[in-house]
Order: structure tokens, then C-alpha cells, then sequence
């Protein structure tokens, strides 16, 4: 029996999306620890015959690849991670599968739950199970790497400035408009910057995210970047965020990982859809296992409570 | 027992068989999807076994080579994608080792879209760990170095190197830009009939040699129309540097497109000054004349700015 933990990531049970990648991560992390395992190894199957899940009609066999490159960047967080494989090959994905199973290798998700094709790889029961059982969790970070070049961009793009690191839902003009609900409310955002810039002005806000993602408006704010615009890659931005004095943003991507992360956050505009398979109550402002400056909002955010959070939690 | 009761039971006994229906149903597919998981998993292991099917996988193993990882890696890959069709290899397993506080971390993701793009590449495997990497079958490791002979020239830069290279889209055995539309879009709106030059040069030549590049790129296209459009892949020009008349500058970094994307661009422009391996071979797509910027040492000291026409456009 193997001293690792095997993930098997098989994209057409599991979306293309950056939270959900964290997730996965995290529930390995956890898994891990659960199994007292020395490390994690990943195989992950994008098979250009059924290349992504039904929920993600817009992806298919011409465009997969470009998703997962844009992706890609996330798998590099999980700390005990030792070898990351990436095939097309569904028939070494299930060799793999069966070869593990028969050594009895602690495996996640197992062979029957990929027979099943129903996956959970996107709740937070293992994590919460854990942490309810141990008071902790293990965290997600990034590579040794990345963390320095991150400091030498912090260091040499706002010397003298405090970070907070800003996401916000904005894909109306993205080729892949979903979920309107979750969309950021960017005129109360606006408000926010120049309260924010009046009571703070040493803060930077930095808004990480693809091109289509930041409003153009916020190129008039003295007090907010665009990473974009100074050639940060998303792996830059997730290392910048984890460095950040705060992150502050939708709930999405971002912030999934700021969620596995010592990071102080606000995190905006939670979807109740979403809260029961995180384990929280509607309405309820803190994870389980959040420190006392991660703070859930729930509801479209309003500028004026956004600056009364952030002062609480910046002070 | 009253008529209620009765409709009550019938409805929950109804129910109860639907259910039974459903799980057995759901049970039915599992077992079948299983003796389907299990059945390619057998068909894997007989063809790892067989010799004709082997012949038509191998691997390559690339470790951390230090600073200027990309653009080795680059070479690599297209030797090893080149030697792959030579041999009629189908299947290219690539493994890469790598420890997360190498600077090749700054580029992995580079070379991940790279690999990806390969028709061949079947399986990208990446070790952070001694000894972590993922089991594959015994297959033949490539020997990438006897590629052909234009991309074996090991005093070559690796750009010089892939200069002559026909296509980008022969290695990798489809076309290596899947998203064209944004760098087209903007090349429609900004060349107004002028002729575009896109300078990506690595910081050491950029910092040193930047107004004698612009200079030649003005001199190189001078002749051909009324007004150039330069684009400049880098973050900044420094501010006291000299700006030749007679050139619109851009900076790419500010427009906000991605790495693959700033490659795409790299094929559609009329001239490209680079000594980076990618976009040497991404201009391989296209109908530009690359030039090659080097640093050599003067006698006497200093350094000296050379160029060689690498491809000339038609």
C-alpha cells in the first residue's frame, strides 16, 4: 500500500472553474491528514470525447485545452502535492484507477464513485468534519517560488503601500455570461473606493481577475490597480493574494482560496444556493472554521457597509 | 379501512416501486459504467504490453534546467516533437521535474500550454518531489537530442535555433492558436494599412540595447510605408529613454492579453524582433520576417547589438 493519497480529477464529472479547484485541493489536503498520508498525487483526465460536465455547455473538444491552461496555475496551491499528471487518455485515467484500487491505495474519489459519475468533489464535508474533530486545518499556499516573486511585486509596485487584494464577479462582458445573481455590484464598489480612499489612503486596492472581469471605471481611481494591466498571470495574483493585507470580493474564485488561506477577507454576496453544501446557515456570517477577521456578507453589496466592514476588519 | 387509507397506500406503494425501479436502474448503469472502467483499464495494460503499440508511445523526460528554462524547454519540445514524427511516434508521454522554489516555476505554466497544444502529448506529468512521479508503462524514453539538424545546434541561442523551422503547426500536428479573435481584432484596428512590428525581447537586451532596436526596426521597415506601428511586449520603456520619431509605440503588457494570446500576435504581425524561443517558433505559423537581436562582446570592451534575419516573409 502506497504512503500517498491518489486524486483522480476526471473532467467531465467536474467544472472548469477556480473555487471548485480549491476545493478539490483542500479536500485532498484534508483527506491527507485524515489518512495520515505523506503526500498527494493527482491524475487529472481531460478527454477530448467527453471533455467537460453537462453544466458547462460552452466547453467542448475545440476549446477544453484553453480552459484547463487558464486553470492551471490553481494546482500549484496545494502545498503537499508531489506530482500533478495531466492526461487525454481515458484509458490509462482508468488503468490507473484500477491498478490503485487493487493495491487498496487510499484513493479520492474511489472507483465507485467514478462508476457512479457523481462526484462530490465541491462540498465542505470532509473539511468541516475535520476541523470539528481536530480545532484546525491543514491550508492551502503557494510554491516557494511564487511567494517570493510576489513579495519583489508587492515590494516594487506599491512600496510603502498596504495590499488588499479586490475580486469581483463581472463576466457580463465575457464570453460566458452565467449567473447574473452573482454578478458585483459595481456602482456601490465605486462608492466604496473613494470612501476607502478618503479613511485609508495608504491602501491599494488590487484587482486580480481575466481581462473581461474589471470595470473600466476603476482605471479613474487613484487608489485602485489592475494586475492585469502590469503583466500578473493568475498565478501571480493568487501568490499577491495570499500576501495581501486583505482580500476583499465576490463570492467566487478568489475567494475559495482565500477561504483555505490565513488571509483576513470580506467576502460579498454569498450565494444561498450555495450554503448548504458549505456547511453554513443562511445568514450566517463566519465558516466554521474561519478566524474572527474572515467574514462572510450575504445580500448584493452596498458601499457604505462595504467601508464599515473593511474599517473593522483593516483598522 | 377507509377509502382514504387505501388511496394512501396504493400512492406509497406506487412510490415505493418507483424508487426500487430507479435504484436498481441507477445501480444497473454504475455496474455497467464499472465493467466499462474496468474493461479499458484491462485494454491499457495489453496494450502497454504489446510491442507494436509501444513503438508508438514514448517519453520524455525534461528536468529543471535553471534560468532560461522556457526557452530550452521550447527546444526541447519541438525536438522531441519533431523526433516523434520522424519515428511515427503517436503518443508522447512528457515528464518534467521541477522543485517549487526553482525559477522554473516562473515558466511551467508556459510550458504547460506548450505541451498541451501537442497533438502528441497525451500526458504531462509534473514532480515536485524526488521520486514522485506518477508510474507510467516501460516505454522508450526519446533521445530529443537527434532531432534534425536545424534544431540541433547547441552553440545557437535556442531562438537561433528554431529559426528555420517550417511550422509550428507540422510539430505539434494541429494549429497551435485555437483563440485568434482578440489578437485579430486589434491588429484590424490599429494597422490602418501601416506595417506592424512587434518587438519581445528578454530584459538583459531590452534594458541594454532598447532605442538601438527601435532604431533598426525604423530603419529595417523604413522604406515600405509612411508609418510604423511598433508593439512592445514589455511592462514599461523607461521613461528617460529616447522614443524615434516616426513610430507609433505601444506597449502590449497595458492591453491586457494573455501569454497565448500575445503569441498569436507574434504570427500576424509583418515583422518580429525577438531572441525568445516562442515566439520565434509562433511567428513559424505566420508570414513574418523575424530577426534575432545578440549581444556579443566588443574588443576593447562593451557589449554590441547584432541581428540576424532569421525568416523572411514572402
Amino acid at each position: 500500500m502506497s504512503n500517498s493519497i491518489y486524486g483522480f480529477v476526471d473532467y467531465r464529472n467536474f467544472p472548469y472553474a477556480l473555487g471548485d479547484t480549491f476545493t478539490l485541493l483542500m479536500n485532498l489536503e484534508v483527506l491527507r491528514k485524515i489518512k495520515e498520508k505523506e503526500d498527494i498525487v493527482q491524475l487529472v483526465l481531460t478527454n477530448p470525447k467527453t471533455p467537460c460536465p453537462k453544466e458547462q455547455p460552452f466547453i467542448n473538444r475545440r476549446n477544453f485545452r484553453n480552459f484547463l491552461i487558464d486553470l492551471f496555475p490553481a494546482f500549484l496551491f496545494s502545498p503537499n502535492t508531489s506530482s500533478l499528471t495531466f492526461t487525454e487518455s481515458r484509458s490509462f485515467f482508468h488503468y490507473r484507477l484500477m491498478k490503485g484500487a487493487l493495491a487498496r491505495n487510499s484513493m479520492w474519489p474511489g472507483v465507485f464513485a467514478q462508476a457512479r459519475g457523481s462526484v462530490d468533489y465541491m462540498s465542505h464535508r470532509h473539511i468541516n468534519k475535520f476541523f470539528l474533530k481536530n480545532g484546525y486545518l491543514p491550508r492551502l499556499d503557494a510554491p516557494e517560488r511564487l511567494k517570493l516573486s510576489a513579495k519583489a511585486a508587492l515590494d516594487s509596485l506599491f512600496p510603502g503601500k498596504s495590499v488588499v487584494t479586490v475580486n469581483l464577479r463581472n463576466s457580463r462582458s465575457s464570453y460566458f455570461f452565467t449567473a447574473p445573481n452573482r454578478e458585483a455590484n459595481i456602482p456601490e464598489w465605486e462608492k466604496f473606493f473613494r470612501l476607502a480612499g478618503r479613511s485609508h489612503p495608504h491602501v491599494v486596492f488590487l484587482i486580480v481577475g481575466s481581462f473581461s472581469e474589471w470595470n473600466r471605471s476603476f482605471l479613474d481611481f487613484p487608489n485602485v490597480a489592475i494586475s492585469r494591466r502590469m503583466n500578473l498571470g493568475l498565478a501571480d495574483e493568487l501568490s499577491l493574494l495570499l500576501q495581501s493585507r486583505l482580500f476583499m470580493g465576490s463570492s467566487s474564485g478568489f475567494s475559495a482560496l482565500a477561504t483555505f488561506s490565513n488571509v483576513p477577507y470580506l467576502i460579498v454576496n454569498f450565494e444561498p444556493r450555495a450554503a448548504r453544501f458549505v456547511g453554513l446557515q443562511i445568514g450566517e456570517g463566519r465558516y466554521p472554521f474561519a478566524a474572527a477577521n474572515q467574514l462572510i456578507l450575504w445580500g448584493l453589496e452596498q458601499g457604505d457597509e462595504l467601508h464599515r466592514q473593511f474599517c473593522s476588519v483593516i483598522r | 379501512m377507509n377509502n382514504y387509507s387505501i388511496l394512501v397506500a396504493v400512492v406509497l406503494n406506487r412510490v415505493r416501486n418507483i424508487l426500487a425501479r430507479t435504484a436498481l436502474f441507477a445501480l444497473r448503469i454504475s455496474i455497467v459504467r464499472l465493467g466499462l472502467i474496468a474493461a479499458e483499464a484491462v485494454l491499457f495494460s495489453l496494450q502497454a504490453r504489446s510491442v507494436r503499440r509501444r513503438s508508438q508511445m514514448a517519453s520524455i523526460r525534461m528536468s529543471d534546467a535553471g534560468e532560461a528554462t522556457l526557452d530550452m524547454a521550447t527546444v526541447q519540445v519541438v525536438q522531441a516533437e519533431q523526433t516523434a514524427n520522424a519515428r511515427g511516434v503517436e503518443e508522447l508521454w512528457y515528464e518534467i521535474a521541477i522543485s517549487r522554489d526553482s525559477s522554473a516555476m516562473d515558466s511551467i505554466h508556459d510550458l504547460f500550454a506548450l505541451v498541451r497544444l501537442s497533438s502528441r502529448a497525451t500526458f504531462f506529468s509534473i514532480a515536485f518531489a524526488e521520486g514522485a512521479n506518477f508510474p507510467i508503462p516501460e516505454i522508450e524514453t526519446l533521445d530529443h537530442s537527434s532531432g534534425s539538424d536545424h534544431v540541433h545546434a547547441p552553440d545557437q541561442s535556442p531562438a537561433a535555433r528554431l529559426a528555420n523551422f517550417a511550422s509550428l503547426d507540422q510539430v505539434l500536428g494541429k494549429p497551435f492558436f485555437q483563440s485568434e479573435i482578440a489578437p485579430n481584432d486589434y491588429l484590424k484596428r490599429v494597422s490602418e494599412g501601416r506595417k506592424i512590428v512587434l518587438i519581445s525581447v528578454s530584459g538583459q537586451i531590452f534594458d541594454a540595447c532598447w532605442e538601438k532596436i527601435a532604431r533598426n526596426a525604423l530603419e529595417l521597415i523604413g522604406g515600405e510605408t509612411g508609418g510604423q506601428f511598433l508593439l512592445v511586449d514589455v511592462p514599461a520603456i523607461p521613461t528617460n529613454a529616447a522614443r524615434p520619431a516616426g513610430l507609433t509605440i505601444q506597449l502590449l503588457h497595458p492591453l491586457g492579453f494573455t501569454s497565448l494570446e500575445r503569441l498569436a500576435l507574434a504570427k500576424k504581425v509583418d515583422y518580429l524582433i525577438t531572441d525568445r524561443a516562442l515566439y520565434v517558433l509562433a511567428a513559424s505559423t505566420g508570414n513574418v520576417t523575424v530577426l534575432i537581436p545578440r549581444l556579443s562582446k566588443k574588443e576593447g570592451g562593451g557589449v554590441e547589438l547584432e541581428f540576424s534575419i532569421a525568416r523572411t516573409r514572402n
